[in-house]
């Protein structure tokens, strides 16, 4: 009796060595970490567009759209290096001292990063529209539109775009206040790693001396 | 002879736990969550010092000491600290550690000095 001992205890001991495994719920676990590892990328997201945000801010008449391509360029770079990309287009209107009933003019660059060729980009802007096509990743085209407000109010640029894997239309309002220079940043930026994708439109509107 | 049954019969018991102990627990890795939750701390904590707007300046001047002087009070005690700051290319960094974490964390600049900076916060335990 006194030999079975052991064997009794090894039974024992292997029902709790059983209970230990079934309290320890594994794949609730990898859930848990996958969760905190998409939170974490969702947080380094939102602080690449604080950060872009702030970029408009703070390149107040400094060349915005130059300072701006700047920071995306950076950014993308240091990302690719963790094998996250970051993706997107970025257009800038420029608006410089709005006159009522006289022409004027809105300068525009779009800047091309969805990390494939843009193959037809067309902008339409009071009635008129400027085509442009084969416009690479990593590159810009520029321009502008001519307007001639009679007070204050909104109009809308229409942007389409189609590259080989979509076909985008995007609205954008831009509020034309007489006497003021402004600078509008549309942006629609994708961040995208192997776990997880967030993407975001937005814009921010400055005004310029 | 009873005595070389009882060992026989130990010996019978240990081989029974060591087997179900190695067929239950070796199979899988139980998933490291303590690194990931440095990274949410660190990452935490930089946006502190960054609502505060003293990381993009401390970042320009490359006053990295300054940065991990103020990220102390809001890192987890007993773990060390290392901050680098990435202009086009980071510094070289060399830690030994079987668990470590980093956390990247971007800048604009400030109003003056409009230049983007890589934070990046290393999170390690040991020497």
């Amino acid at each position: 009796m006194k030999g079975q001992f052991f064997l009794i205890s090894g039974v024992v001991v292997i029902l709790v060595l059983f209970l230990i495994k079934s309290s320890l719920n594994l794949s609730q676990i990898i859930e848990n970490k996958r969760n905190l590892e998409v939170s974490i990328e969702r947080k380094e997201f939102l602080n690449i567009k604080n950060s872009l945000i702030r970029t408009v801010e703070y390149s107040y008449n400094k060349n915005e759209t130059e300072k701006i391509i700047n920071y995306i360029n950076y950014v993308r770079e240091k990302l690719w290096g963790k094998a996250v990309e970051l993706n997107g287009i970025l257009i800038g209107l420029s608006l410089k001292n709005v006159t009522a009933n006289s022409e004027n003019i809105m300068n525009f660059t779009v800047y091309n990063f969805l990390g494939e060729t843009i193959q037809s980009l067309n902008l339409t802007f009071n009635s008129s529209s400027q085509v442009f096509s084969n416009v690479a990743d990593g590159s810009s085209v520029n321009g502008n539109f001519t307007f001639t407000p009679s007070s204050d109010g909104n109009y809308t640029l229409t942007l389409n775009y189609t590259t080989k894997t979509e076909n985008k239309q995007q609205e954008i309002q831009v509020e034309v206040e007489i006497g003021k220079n402004k600078f509008i940043g549309f942006f629609d930026l994708r961040m995208k790693s192997m776990r997880t994708e967030n993407r975001d439109e937005f814009s921010k509107v400055v005004e310029t001396s | 002879m009873k005595g070389i049954l009882k060992s026989f019969e130990a010996l019978i018991a240990i081989l029974f736990i060591l087997t179900a102990y190695f067929t239950l627990f070796t199979g899988e890795k139980v998933p490291d969550l303590e690194t990931v939750i440095w990274k949410i701390r660190g990452f935490e904590a930089l946006r502190a010092l960054d609502d505060l707007n003293k990381l993009a300046n401390y970042a320009l001047a490359n006053e990295t000491e300054k940065i991990e002087g103020e990220l102390v009070e809001n890192l987890l005690l007993g773990l060390n600290y290392k901050v680098l700051v990435c202009n086009q290319t980071c510094p070289s960094l060399g830690i030994s550690s079987e668990k470590i974490a980093s956390v990247s964390y971007f800048i604009a600049g400030n109003a003056t000095h409009v230049e983007p900076r890589e934070v990046l916060l290393y999170i390690w335990r040991g020497t």
